[in-house]
Parts: C-alpha cells; structure tokens; sequence
C-alpha cells in the first residue's frame, strides 16, 4: 500500500492550485457572491487550460479538491458546465453524445441534469414529471427543483416518469432535454445562502416536445442510470468538500497567526486546528478509497457514501471551527464565505441522512464492514 | 416566571406579532429600518434595563432577558441592536464619567459607531478600521487601553458584508473623527468585565434563536413528505428534533429560572447556549433540505446569526478562561 500519488498528479495539483490563486480573486469571489453572477469568463479560463481532464478521473478529483480549497463556490461553478455527462458517457447513443457531449467537451456548451422536483429531493423514485409517447416524440410536463445550471445550461440530462409501474422506479427514463424546446422555462434561484457563483433554478415543463431519440439508453432503466451517476458525483462531492475543509484549516490559521503570537500559541486554539487537521486527512482517505474503487471499475457504494457524508460534515466542521477560533475576524470575509457555501455539501447530491441510509443498509445486506 | 416578567413577555410578543411578524427576511437583507427602531425606543425596550434616574426603561435583570429572548425570536438582528445599546454602549458611556453624554445617549436612544477590536482578542486582529453602527454620529474607538468618544461628521462608511445579525451595518472608517467628548483608561479591565457580564444576555438571545429554529423544523416536519411519509415519521428527524426540543426546554429553565447563579454557570450557559443554537440552528437547516438553504425561508438566517453570536462576541478560549478561572476561583487556563 502506498499512500504517495504518482508524481503526475502532484504535477496536475500544482497547476491548479497556481490557476486557483491567480484567477479566482478575492475581488471576483465577493463580486460573484454578492451580485449572484455567474462567473462565466473563469469558466472559459478553466477550460482552455484544461482543468477537467475527462481522461483521467483522479485528474478531475484533484481539480476539484484544489479549486474547492481557494473558493467552493467558484470552484464549482467552473467544474459543473459538465454536471450529468457521466450519463451520457455511460448510457447514451454514438448519436447523442455526439450532439450533446461533443460541445461540451469542447467548451461550447454547458449542461446540467435535473432529477430533484419541488415536492421531494431524497425520494428520487417519486418523481412525478411525466414523460408521454406520442409519435416520433416525448411530450414531458413536470418540474425540477435546485437545478445546478438551470438557467444557463444548453440542454439537460431530465429524468421523468414513463410508466406507472408497481415498484415506483422501474417506471423512469432519462432524456436530454434542450433548454430551447418550446414549453421550457428556467426561472434562476435567488438567495441562496452559499455557492453563489453557480448557477440554481426551477425548471418548468409544458408539453415540451423531446425527440425520441433523445430518449437516453432503455426506457425504464433512468432510476439506475442515476443512482450509477450519483455514485460518480458523490466522489466528486466529497472532493468539494475535502477542498473546502482544507481551505478553511489553512486560511483560519493563517488568521489565528495574525491575532498574535499569544493567541495561536494557546493550547486550545492549537487543539482545534489539530482536530480539524486530523478530520481533513481521515475525509481524504476515506474519499480517495472510495475513488479508487470507481476509478478501477469497481465502485463500492457503501464507501461511495460514506466518503460523501463524512467530507460534507468535515467541511462543515472545520468552517464552523474556523469561524469560531478566529473570532470577530472569521465573520467577515473570505471565511464566512467559506461556511456559507460549506452547508450544501450535506444537502446535495444525497442529504446527509440518505447517505447514511444507504450505508447501513448495505452494510446489513453485506453482513458488516469487511 | 413571575407575574410582571410575563407581563413584558407578552408586551414584547405583542409588539413583534405587529411590527416585526413576517418581515424578518426583509430586516435581515435590508437592515433595521429607523421607523422600526422608532418604534422599538417609543416602547421603552431600547432603553430596557438602563436604570430610570439615567432615563432608562428601570426593567430588572429578568425582564431584560425574557425581552431579548422575544426579540430575538423574530429578529436576532433587533435583539442584538437592543443588546448592544443596553449591554455594552451604556455602560461604556458610563465609564466616561460625562452625565451630558449619558443624558443625551439614553435621551436620544441612538447607537455609537463601535470600534470592532473592542470585541477581539486584546484588540487584535484584522479589525483595523471596521465598525459596528458606522452611520452613528458618535464613535467609540480603542487605542492602547483607552476607549475615546468623539462625536463625528457624516461620512459614508464603506460597508462590508458579515455572516450574521445583518441588520446591523458594519462598514470601515477611517477617521480622524472630530471633538473628542469623553474617554477613559483601562479598556482591557472594562472589556473582560463586559464579556463575562453578558453571558446571560448572549444566551437568551442565542436560545430565542434556536427556538424560531425548532419550532420551524418541526413544522416543516408535519408537512413535508418524503417516500410516502412526512418527515416527521422518521427516526432521523424525529429524535434530534425531540431531543433538541426538550433540552431548550431545560436550558429555558435555568436561564430565566431568575434564581442566583454562580459565576461558573453564569458564563457557562452562555458557552452551552452558544453550542447548542449552533447545532439546532443547523439541524433546522438540514430538515428543511434544499429549501432551508435559500433565504426566503428564513432558516439559514437563524444558523448564520447563532454562529455570528458564537464569534463575535471575543474568541471563545477567553470566556473559557474566565470560566477556568471561576472554577478554580483562581487565575486558570492560561497556557
């Protein structure tokens, strides 16, 4: 077993982390954060040096990881133009991945997926959006909640009802869905407490007419196809919050350092950075063994989820406790910018309590922990 | 609780269902309006537990705490504004000695730009020029252990954004202000005497908070399904929410109890208090899933001002040093 990462990637983590420091300025941070803009001349940077590197997942993790650490919200504003292509890559036609991926891949579009619906985000079989046959088309009536990109986004990776089967999600389909279909409207969220920078809306469907060739993979089968892409997200997730939590760790000390060498040199301050510290490289082990095993064709669930659980609650952690031992100076700024956008890292992509759910009862089926 | 401390409870519920009721998002994105605050000086609660011969509302110590805890139920901005005007600006005022300047302080029931290392750790920090109420027309500032008063010209404070009570403005200034009023020496002596003064108050501010928070969650709970269910059907949210009800329920208990405290669970409710509306606030958040993390629903809002109240007010290690110190009953914790 050998904890050291191929020279390689330490390589990829140096030149993100000079792109994170040079590009994503305080200035544009605060200005995207106040004014709910989002940041789409970064986007355009990130891509054109090659941040996501979709040939090599690691590469992507470390991406995030970085970019997290210098600002969430910018981070994930500019790694999300991409966000649902996995479905596409595992499950789509020659057809549609050449309409829909190829643009993305080349930095001329952006896409999104939209599966969470106004009445009920953990509970992804109940979703009511409905999706009809009718001819050489689908007309689709529904609409999705919290979309990240929804009102920017080209076109989506949609899940929606096809049939009203016994066992609630063998009756879903997945569909990519343009954002130019008439009867699309994406209304943009405003106020969100944290990740300002990105893009959140609702999306509304009245009769939108959806090829069937757009129909993604086999009828019936989305509720697998997304809970395959959320085993890849969550990896990512928990990558978002592995760079919030070190971000938090570093710049809180830094700040503690500032406040005078009587206050970090008081055990209990030094305590906290320790504790934090600690519970960055236990969420990074755990997140990097759970990517491993997808990353070698083997995802494992189970740690899929506790990997995402335990980042999230890490990062929410060390900005809590940065906060709190930098006192009056952690409230403003770039820290408590850092704690507001840390909260949704237990929300999306899987509530804290979904993924514990998910973990027990793997774990009872599997008969414990190997 | 007794007969008149009830009384101002449901005087100040009274007042908040009219003037307050349904516009906490709006105080917390737009600030404290002056009609409001208007309002709340008319009704003698800005002024609460300043002594009347100083021209205060004379309430005692309970009614002052049962009256922030109300308020900030609805507001934790307005409860820290009548904190602050109560808790820290009267008794700074009243350090300097001027009865002028107290008579037209209480008179005129108007805030004083405060400089913000006067919370810090030993007036550290990246503070610099940043003040609390910079609109104010007099300014307190802390330079080398004394704390002047100068009344200052209108000046348009570069406004910086923070994570909580939002209806309050901090903004930088950079002074140098004009007629000096008042001033004295020793700040750092005042200053600790402040911090372990207002333990109670932080407390009963940071549980009104936590209670909004509850009662919210578990709302949201009864009306929200999830497969099938409400929310309030599952173990996960079910127990924290019951657990977190009933012990608000217990420190409710102890901190109005209006029984005398030792110096140890004086500062040390405000310590538990401060940890627990951090935890419930949050949980509240959680239970609200997506929605809970947009502003129109008022949850976030609750998370961000207990961890506002948990920070700013000087760094946790000093008020654990005070409460080392109170149990030894000698100089603790200094290492």
């Amino acid at each position: 077993m050998d904890f050291a990462m191929d020279e390689k990637y330490e390589e990829h983590r140096k030149k993100v982390r000079d792109f994170a420091k040079k590009e994503f300025t305080e200035k544009i941070a605060e200005d995207c954060d106040t004014g709910e803009k989002y940041p789409e001349e970064l986007r355009r940077k990130a891509f054109e040096a090659g941040l996501m590197d979709f040939t090599d997942p690691w590469k992507i993790l470390i991406t995030i990881e970085e970019l997290c650490s210098v600002d969430e919200s910018l981070g994930v504003a500019v790694t999300t133009p991409y966000f649902g292509a996995e479905v596409l890559m595992l499950f789509g036609s020659d057809y549609l991945k050449e309409k829909y991926l190829t643009p993305v891949n080349t930095g001329k579009a952006i896409m999104g997926l939209a599966v969470t619906e106004p009445g009920g985000g953990s509970d992804v079989a109940g979703i009511k959006t409905r999706a009809t046959l009718e001819g050489d088309h689908y007309v689709l009536n529904g609409s999705k909640m919290f979309i990240t990109n929804g009102s920017i986004a080209n076109h989506f990776v949609l899940l929606a009802r096809t049939s009203d089967e016994e066992k609630k999600h063998h009756g879903l389909s997945c569909f990519v869905v343009e954002s130019t279909f008439e009867g699309f409207k994406a209304n943009k969220l405003k106020g969100k407490m944290g990740v300002r920078a990105t893009d959140t809306a609702e999306l509304q469907l009245n009769n939108v007419k959806v090829p069937k060739e757009n129909l993604i993979g086999e009828p019936g089968k989305g509720f697998y196809y997304i809970m395959t892409f959320f085993n890849i997200s969550r990896i990512y997730v928990a990558a978002q919050g592995l760079g919030v939590a070190k971000g938090a760790l570093n710049l809180s000390m830094s700040v503690a350092k500032n406040m005078g060498e009587s206050y970090v040199s008081q055990e209990s301050v030094q305590f906290e950075i320790s504790e934090m510290a600690t519970r960055f490289e236990a969420a990074r082990l755990l997140t990097y063994k759970a990517a491993s095993f997808l990353f070698n064709f083997n995802p494992n669930p189970t740690l899929t989820s506790m990997a995402k659980f335990y980042a999230a609650e890490t990062a929410v952690f060390c900005t809590e406790r940065s906060v709190e031992i930098t006192g009056m100076n952690g409230v403003f700024g770039q820290l408590e910018r850092f704690l507001r956008d840390a909260k949704i890292l237990e929300i999306w992509e899987g509530t804290s309590e979904v993924e514990k759910l998910i973990i027990a009862r793997n774990l009872i089926k599997e008969g414990g922990v190997s | 609780m007794r007969e008149e401390v009830q009384l101002i409870k449901e005087s100040a519920r009274e007042f908040l269902l009219k003037e307050v009721a349904g516009r906490e998002v709006s105080i917390d994105r737009n600030g404290l309006d002056p009609g409001l605050l208007s309002r709340v000086r008319d009704q003698g609660f800005m002024t609460a537990v300043i002594p009347q011969e100083d021209g205060g509302s004379g309430l005692d110590r309970d009614s002052y705490l049962v009256v922030l805890n109300e308020m900030a139920k609805y507001s934790g901005s307005l409860a820290a504004a009548i904190f602050m005007f109560n808790s820290i600006e009267y008794p700074l005022i009243r350090e300097t000695g001027s009865k002028s300047l107290l008579n037209e302080f209480v008179s005129s029931a108007g805030q004083i730009a405060l400089d913000c290392r006067l919370f810090s750790y030993g007036g550290s920090g990246s503070a610099g020029d940043l003040y609390m109420f910079p609109d104010s027309r007099v300014v307190a500032t802390l330079q080398n252990d004394v704390i002047r008063i100068y009344r200052k010209e209108s000046e348009n404070p570069e406004v910086v954004s923070q994570l909580g009570f939002r209806g309050i403005r901090f903004g930088h200034l950079h002074g140098p202000f004009g007629e000096e009023v008042g001033s004295f020496s020793g700040s750092g002596k005042f200053i600790s005497g402040l911090m372990e003064r207002t333990s109670e108050e932080i407390a009963s501010i940071v549980l009104g908070i936590s209670s909004t928070a509850l009662a919210k969650a578990v709302e949201y709970s009864k009306v929200r399904y999830a497969f099938g269910s409400p929310l309030k059907a599952f173990q996960p949210i079910a127990f924290p929410l019951a657990m977190r009800m009933a012990q608000l329920s217990i420190l409710e208990n102890f901190v109005f109890s209006g029984s005398e405290k030792s110096r140890l669970e004086l500062i040390g409710e405000r310590e538990i208090s401060l940890d627990f509306a951090r935890d419930t606030t949050k949980l509240a958040l959680q239970t609200h899933g997506g929605y809970g993390y947009i502003e129109d629903f008022g949850v976030e809002m609750l998370y961000r001002d207990a961890l506002f109240a948990g920070s700013f007010f000087w760094p946790r290690s000093e008020h654990m040093r005070s409460m080392a110190t109170a149990l030894y009953e000698d100089e603790a914790g200094s290492i």
